[in-house]
């Protein structure tokens, strides 16, 4: 049949081509303010930010929040039953939670699955947020 | 780089299998989702796909009591091929990968791979006395 045929796979292999591909493909990434974070960009969407950084073996997209008093680890933990592809870490040092998804990319991994998951990230932050009770002021400020 | 359009448990046993680690078929108990079914050195793990969106691995690490959130904390802070939770049996150790547009076989072979190895390191670094 004309105009169908098997769909045409792009393979990512590294950060930079994510970050250049994601670009050309209208994403809006920003470079990190410190130049010890040259692995990792900032990806803006609707007024929100998140960090998006990678290695030869793995992508991670990232958000950290400030804990606010009274949370509920079973709460927290619930939210990671329910939501595939994400993981909640809780620093209790820097009382902060970090919101990420890792995304192994060794032996490549396709385009659309790996921009999918970067740039719909702000549903999983908005998600958490509503779940866990965070408003805007546990936002921590991204460098 | 090959390409899996579409991803079967067939193909699945098969990278479980080239990477050594047993696979049979099998159905998820309760669920009567068919999985693939893997084992690295004495660990069961399940693989399967849901919706023909994700590929999930997963496995329950039995321990003595129900697991410690502060266990799982400090996995999921350090490691980032898996995330661990608490079950009233243990622990519960779960990764999942986007395949709605396809996987490369190479991926496919590292996901199995690396997930057959979290679980042994889990259980290596915090239930040597199991």
């Amino acid at each position: 049949m004309f105009g169908i045929g098997k769909p045409k796979h792009h393979v990512v292999t590294s950060f930079s081509q994510a970050c250049d591909l994601l670009a050309r493909m209208g994403v809006e990434v920003a470079p990190r303010a410190s130049a010890a974070n040259s692995n990792s960009v900032i990806i803006r969407k609707n007024g929100l930010k998140w960090v998006f950084a990678g290695d030869t073996e793995l992508f991670t997209v990232a958000r950290v929040f400030e804990a606010p008093e009274g949370w509920s680890i079973d709460k927290l933990q619930s939210w990671m039953f329910a939501k595939n592809f994400v993981v909640v870490i809780h620093n209790p040092d820097e009382k902060t939670f970090i919101l990420a998804s890792h995304i192994i990319i060794e032996g490549g991994i396709i385009l659309q699955n790996m921009a999918r998951l970067v740039y719909n990230f702000d549903a999983y932050i908005i998600g958490f947020q509503s779940h866990m009770n965070l408003g805007k002021q546990h936002f921590k400020p991204l460098e | 780089m090959e390409v899996i359009s579409k991803l079967t448990i067939a193909e699945t046993i098969e990278a479980i299998n080239d990477a050594g680690l047993h696979a049979r078929r099998a159905t998820l108990a309760g669920l009567g989702i068919p999985c693939a079914m893997g084992s690295r050195d004495g660990l069961d793990f399940q693989a399967y796909v849901q919706e023909g969106q994700s590929l999930c691995f997963q496995a329950t690490i039995p321990f003595s009591v129900p697991g410690y959130t502060d266990v799982t904390n400090n996995w999921n802070g350090f490691q980032r091929f898996s995330k661990a939770m608490t079950v009233k049996e243990g622990y519960l150790m779960r990764f999942e990968a986007d395949i709605s547009h396809g996987i490369t076989r190479g991926n496919l072979n590292a996901l199995v791979r690396k997930f057959g190895e979290a679980i042994v390191t889990f259980r290596a670094m915090y239930l040597r006395q199991v």
